[in-house]
């Protein structure tokens, strides 16, 4: 089954405003986490894309030449600040992915700023977000994650790579979401 | 990888680093020499991925034999002038631990150290977590400055970290010849090894300072450790001028000048490392010296605060931080220069002279305070996040500086108020610790909104701003008032239940300082939850709450009082000398409220007493304090017992625990019996040539209550003990005696009227204005015996 179909089939049977951990192997990766974006800004969501790893700008650029609908977005991008790059207009630059309270925040302002009933938000990816932190820090920090987007009735997806993220953290990301996708 | 755009460059190299082992055996060799190239790339954003996946293909790289290369190039990138490139190879340099090629090991290391000092928070960050990972590859040789600089940057706002005074000593012990002064120099190395000594301001908390002999023995090796501070050896000049500075306490005051010239000189030593001793030698000395000298120290600490070498500019920022006073026109020249650091380009002293106009706050010339705070206005929207917290401490702390203009304090505080709302965790403490010490400076129209904003935050994600928040409140108990008073109580009654004991005991704490702010109806619900608090799995909670229960006695409504006591005394036999001490205090408050039972009076009494002979000095002090309180539990079953006990308290080692043995025996002068009058006697009268302050004052007191019983033969004793305690050099200890004189009118020798007539008129003209009124009322009193 093609990546684009086995997204769309299991996102399709998931409750609204479920919480999932995306778990995706490493070849497969940008490709399902694009079409998982998409998927959900198709169902008429309004969303904030949080990336970690590759720059805004690519990422924006990926989704263009893929026909997805980016207006309904709007990003966080924690790792061009460290190279000196601060400028978007629908992207917020965070100086450091270590500084896991200031994302906090910036999410939180995102999201109340998203004028809609019907919100997700994506975390590409908490294995990226591991580079720049401790293993502790990013199991608070998770755990605020999704008691955030079940308080505020948010869809949730957190990204993992497969094997990348350790097992104690891996449990409890499985054991406080509503679902797991492995693709 | 070879695409003309830079973020798809930078994207195809982390996602080589995602791939990691997926990568196939075919393709390694090629995939790593493309990212360890990326490294060169002319753009940022790929320079940083490379970096990263670096450490992401440690495996890879290491397997195909490329660890040498890698390692040379994220050292390389370390020095990148981009704070995100030197951050992300210090991540990376972490990664690899023990791939690392082992002649690169310490040369790692030692990059990582010197990142921890890097001008960006972040990079700091990020240095002091690679250190962690590093931590089984670091040589033993290192080890000690890597734990050094770890705690450095875990408490970098704290202020300026020194090595132990142990390390410079034995740098320089062998030097020493002369058999004597061997000797004594290790018996400095062992006592400065127990006492952790760091500067001279902890050897004068030293307990050998309190031996008189050992400290003349001190003193006599002083002429040889300035003579080393000329070695040709510069780690010999740089440890000797430290130790100088740091045993500066056991210099005699007539060398003190010619130690002080020594290192002086040495401040303008051609190595830097000596320089810096020398800066936080001065430092030390600043402390001691008189005046003239002070202005010389003062002078050449801001000449090296302009010194090119950054090791040199910190230490000196930091010791200026040691001035007490400024002599005449030093004051413009010294905050001047404070001001100019504000604005140097290294954080840690911008940091530092930040956290030092808030030390020197009392101290700052008139002319100067405006400009200083709109300094600090300026400063508290700096990009790093320290300098914002230290902005935040140095508004704390000068609070009583602030500006009577209005206007000018809602700026200050709305700033505050901005700052515990950073993201900055440090930051958000340091502005709440403000917010807490600015308590009634607040203006009327604020309070309320920072009462709420603290409210907010006991409910913050971190357990340390929580714990800052909860002693804010308490903190703030004289400014809470009317309708909020209930909201107030009843978030900090939520807070006692926080998962963090550090958070629960302040809490306990705050609810005490509320006293009559907690609502009648809502007092009841507050003690019983101390109660409960009382058997809190953590001591540190355990004893707030018991304290607390004290502070609260007078507010703590009827028909609680059984129940109090029974906890309380369940207390007194906590394994915790925190929570016994507590304990017995809050009797004695209890006691001062009315509240003990009558039928459990006795048994309280004894259980107190039987803290007499409690292993901590704490605990027996409160002991002796609190029986003086419950002189009319104690039946006259125990009272012998308890004076015995009292007069051997008097012999106690600690002298909190003398001191209030003392008073207490003063207390229980009318039932001391007809044998022990002599013991009780003695007792007081030997704590005339007590040490301390604190209990020669208790020992006039309670010699002046001496007067019924004292036995014939110890009159004139008595007398002399008071006429000597007249001249002490505290005037509290001067103030108790000349009253207790006023009242000894009949038992005062002919021998002696003159010279007690004398000494009291003379303290009639007592430098105190207290001494001076104490001493006109007692003349009144012995106007029978005044000539």
């Amino acid at each position: 089954m093609k990546i684009k179909d086995k997204i769309e089939k299991e996102f399709k049977t998931l409750d609204d405003k479920s919480v999932v951990l995306l778990d995706l192997n490493a070849e497969n990766y940008f490709e399902a986490v694009m079409h998982a974006v998409d998927f959900m800004l198709k169902k008429g969501r309004k969303g904030v894309f949080i990336t970690v790893s590759r720059p805004y700008k690519y990422i924006l650029r990926e989704m263009q030449k893929r026909n997805i609908a980016t207006e309904n977005l709007l990003f966080i991008d924690c790792t061009s600040a460290m190279a000196g790059e601060h400028d978007g207009a629908s992207c917020t630059y965070i100086e450091n992915p270590a500084a896991l309270e200031e994302i906090g925040m910036q999410i939180g302002s995102l999201l109340d700023a998203i004028k809609s009933e019907e919100k997700f938000l994506i975390v590409d990816s908490i294995s990226a977000l591991l580079i720049y932190n401790t293993a502790p820090s990013i199991k608070e920090f998770s755990m605020f994650l999704i008691n955030k987007m079940r308080l505020e009735g948010v869809t949730g997806i957190l990204v993992t790579i497969e094997k990348d993220v350790p097992e104690d953290i891996k449990r409890i990301l499985i054991a406080m979401c509503d679902e797991v996708i492995y693709v | 990888m070879d695409d003309s755009d830079k973020y798809t460059r930078a994207s195809a190299t982390r996602s080589l680093g995602e791939l990691k082992t997926k990568i196939p055996f075919g393709m390694r060799r090629k995939v790593v020499k493309k990212v360890i190239n990326a490294s060169k790339d002319n753009k940022d954003i790929v320079k940083h991925a490379s970096a990263i996946c670096i450490g992401q293909l440690r495996l890879i790289i290491f397997s195909e034999g490329m660890m040498y290369k890698a390692t040379e190039r994220l050292m390389k990138l370390s020095y990148d002038k981009e704070w995100g490139i030197r951050g992300a190879s210090a991540i990376s340099l972490g990664e690899l631990k023990e791939n690392i090629p082992v002649s690169m090991r310490a040369k790692v290391v030692k990059r990582m150290i010197s990142l921890t000092g890097d001008i960006d928070q972040n990079v700091r960050g990020f240095a002091a977590f690679a250190l962690g990972n590093l931590k089984n590859i670091v040589p033993g040789h290192m080890a000690r400055d890597v734990v050094k600089q770890l705690l450095m940057v875990s408490e970098e706002v704290e202020g300026y970290s020194r090595r132990y005074a142990s390390e410079a000593i034995s740098e320089i012990k062998n030097l020493i010849h002369d058999e004597r002064q061997k000797k004594i120099i290790n018996k400095l190395l062992n006592i400065s090894e127990e006492e952790n000594w760091t500067d001279s301001i902890s050897v004068s908390k030293s307990q050998v300072l309190q031996e008189g002999a050992l400290k003349e023995e001190i003193g006599e090796i002083i002429g040889s450790i300035a003579s080393l501070t000329k070695n040709e050896n510069k780690e010999i000049r740089k440890s000797s001028v430290e130790v100088l500075g740091i045993l500066s306490v056991f210099i005699p005051v007539q060398k003190i000048s010619d130690a002080a010239d020594k290192i002086l000189v040495s401040g303008n030593d051609p190595d830097e490392a000596v320089r810096a001793s020398a800066a936080l030698a001065l430092g030390d000395l600043i402390l001691r010296c008189p005046e003239n000298l002070q202005i010389e120290i003062i002078r050449k600490l801001l000449s090296l605060t302009e010194d090119s070498a950054l090791v040199v500019r910190r230490p000196a920022t930091y010791a200026l931080g040691n001035i007490r006073e400024l002599p005449g026109e030093m004051g413009d020249c010294v905050f001047n220069r404070l001001i100019k650091l504000c604005d140097d380009e290294d954080w840690y002293v911008k940091s530092l002279s930040i956290l030092n106009i808030g030390k020197l706050g009392a101290i700052i010339p008139e002319n100067k305070l405006q400009i200083i705070i709109d300094k600090l206005i300026f400063l508290s929207v700096n990009h790093d996040k320290i300098v914002r917290g230290s902005v935040a401490q140095a508004l704390g702390s000068l609070k009583d500086m602030l500006p009577k203009d209005a206007g000018e304090r809602r700026k200050i505080i709305k700033i505050v108020m901005g700052l515990s709302e950073d993201v900055g965790l440090g930051v958000r403490a340091s502005a709440v610790w403000a917010l807490g010490e600015l308590k009634d400076k607040i203006p009327y129209e604020m309070r309320r909104n920072v009462i709420y904003r603290l409210l907010e935050l006991s409910s913050d994600s971190n357990w340390y701003v929580r714990m800052h928040t909860a002693k804010s409140l308490g903190k703030l108990s004289i400014i809470i008032k009317g309708d909020v008073e209930v909201e107030v109580v009843e978030k900090l009654l939520g807070v006692t239940l926080d998962p963090e004991s550090s958070v629960r005991s302040p809490a306990a704490w705050a609810i005490g300082e509320l006293r009559m702010s907690i609502p009648k109806d809502t007092r009841k619900k507050v003690i019983e939850r101390l109660l409960e608090m009382g058997d809190d799995e953590e001591w540190i909670v355990r004893g707030s709450a018991v304290w607390a229960v004290g502070k609260l006695s007078k507010v703590t409504p009827g028909g609680m009082e059984n129940k109090i006591i029974e906890h309380l005394m369940k207390s007194l036999d906590d394994k915790e000398w925190n929570v016994r001490g507590g304990g017995i205090w809050s009797i004695g408050r209890l006691k001062d409220a009315g509240m003990i039972p009558e039928l459990v009076e006795e048994k309280v009494a004894g259980k107190v007493f039987a803290a007499f002979s409690d292993e901590d000095g704490y605990v027996r002090g409160y002991a002796a304090g609190t029986i003086g309180k419950l002189k009319t539990e104690v039946s006259d079953g125990m009272i012998k017992d308890v004076i015995k006990g009292l007069v051997e308290l008097t012999d106690d080692s600690d002298w909190n625990v003398r001191g209030p043995a003392a008073l207490t025996l003063g207390k229980f002068i009318d039932r001391v019996p007809e044998d022990m009058k002599g013991a009780v006697s003695k007792g007081l009268l030997k704590l005339t040539g007590d040490v301390e302050w604190a209990v020669r004052h208790s020992a006039a007191y309670a010699q002046g209550q001496l007067r019924t019983i004292i036995p014939k033969d110890m009159k004139e004793n008595l007398v002399n003990s008071l006429l000597k305690l007249t001249g002490d050099c505290d005037w509290v200890v001067r103030d108790a005696a000349v009253r207790a004189l006023g009242g000894l009118v009949a038992v005062i020798p002919k021998n002696k009227k003159e010279a007690v007539s004398d000494a009291v008129k003379k303290l009639s003209k007592d430098s105190n204005r207290t001494v001076r009124d104490s001493a006109k009322r007692s003349l009144k009193r012995l106007k029978s015996i005044v000539s």
